[in-house]
């Protein structure tokens, strides 16, 4: 059976046996086992692979939810903070620099114009146009003030050829 | 033994067929483990000896595959691959008690005594002293020793299994048979 020949130069499919033992084996197997075992080891299989699916999608839910936390916490926390302050801080640096001095009595004023209500500085304000103005108007008004421009008109006329003849 | 593996070459693509079809994958798992798991059975059990390691081994050896099919690329057959995946299997499993019980002669003793435990049957002495020189080899030669002496698969085959070269194995399977050889004369 064994000789003494190199083993890599015996034929490939030469097998040495032990006549006496043969392939017995001295090994027993609880009554049943290989009915049982592939429907239990289905049952695990089934199981191990639900559970790696679960991880898996748990691993995913938390990445997107982790980056769509972090995309929140850039938008929404970090820049209006930056914000705020560098508003702040050019708020501050203009008011240093527009503000001009000012005597007692130009504050005094400026402090009279900001306690007159709205209403009262809208109908001063003198950016009001003169088409504003006449539409306020009645007829009667209009009458008079087109006379009074009329008189002014002949006034301006006469003192003209005044003038002239002098 | 070879017609066996003639019957299963023959339902290998039904098999894989079956369990690459996500609606009749338990079917075609089913069949795949009535198909192979004696042999596969009887590999890891001459390896690792304890019927409850075996068991162990066998289940997780076919969960991989269950959880991995898309994996097999078809380069071997889908026997070979499961041979691989027990027989990686069982090298973990070495390592494991390895670093539990680390001394080599200490490992020696616990295996030779596991084969001459409680749970076999009464059988030759002969056999008991059989298994004892099989499981006092290296790992890589009782492997090789297992897959060419019971399996009786081709060097080819175990080269696929073990991603080793066929005359390498040649060389392993010699010294296996010599050591045991010796251990039969040296116990008799």
């Amino acid at each position: 059976m064994l000789d003494q020949e190199s083993p890599t130069t015996k034929k490939p499919e030469e097998v040495f046996e032990f006549p006496k033992i043969g392939k017995k084996l001295p090994y027993t197997v609880p009554e049943d086992f290989f009915e049982k075992i592939p429907g239990k080891t289905l049952l695990i299989a089934k199981k191990r692979v639900n559970r790696q699916h679960v991880r898996m999608m748990l691993t995913k839910s938390l990445l997107v939810f982790t980056a769509a936390a972090a995309i929140l916490i850039f938008i929404f926390l970090v820049p209006p903070h930056e914000l705020k302050q560098s508003n702040r801080l050019a708020f501050v640096a203009k008011s240093h620099e527009m503000e001009p001095e000012r005597s007692v009595q130009q504050k005094t004023k400026i402090k009279m114009e900001q306690s007159i209500p709205s209403e009262v500085t809208a109908q001063v304000s003198t950016q009001e146009g003169i088409e504003d103005v006449l539409q306020d108007l009645s007829d009667e008004e209009l009458s008079q003030v087109f006379a009074q421009y009329k008189s002014e008109e002949l006034e301006d006329v006469l003192s003209q050829e005044t003038i002239n003849i002098n | 033994m070879q017609k066996v593996h003639l019957m299963s070459q023959h339902t290998e693509a039904e098999i894989l067929a079956l369990l690459q079809d996500p609606v009749a994958k338990d079917a075609g798992f089913l069949l795949l483990m009535n198909t192979y798991q004696k042999q596969l059975y009887w590999h890891i059990r001459r390896l690792v000896v304890s019927h409850e390691d075996a068991e162990d081994i066998l289940q997780e050896t076919f969960i991989l595959v269950y959880s991995h099919i898309e994996a097999f690329k078809g380069e071997s057959t889908l026997y070979t691959w499961l041979y691989r995946i027990a027989t990686n299997e069982c090298n973990r499993h070495f390592r494991k008690r390895e670093f539990r019980i680390k001394k080599e002669e200490l490992i020696e003793e616990h295996t030779a005594d596991m084969v001459a435990g409680a749970d076999f049957e009464n059988s030759d002495a002969i056999l008991l002293k059989f298994q004892q020189a099989i499981q006092l080899l290296p790992n890589k030669q009782k492997i090789v020793f297992n897959l060419r002496y019971y399996d009786e698969l081709s060097y080819e085959d175990i080269s696929q299994i073990l991603n080793t070269s066929a005359n390498s194995l040649r060389t392993s399977y010699h010294f296996a048979f010599e050591k045991i050889k010796q251990y039969l004369i040296d116990h008799a």
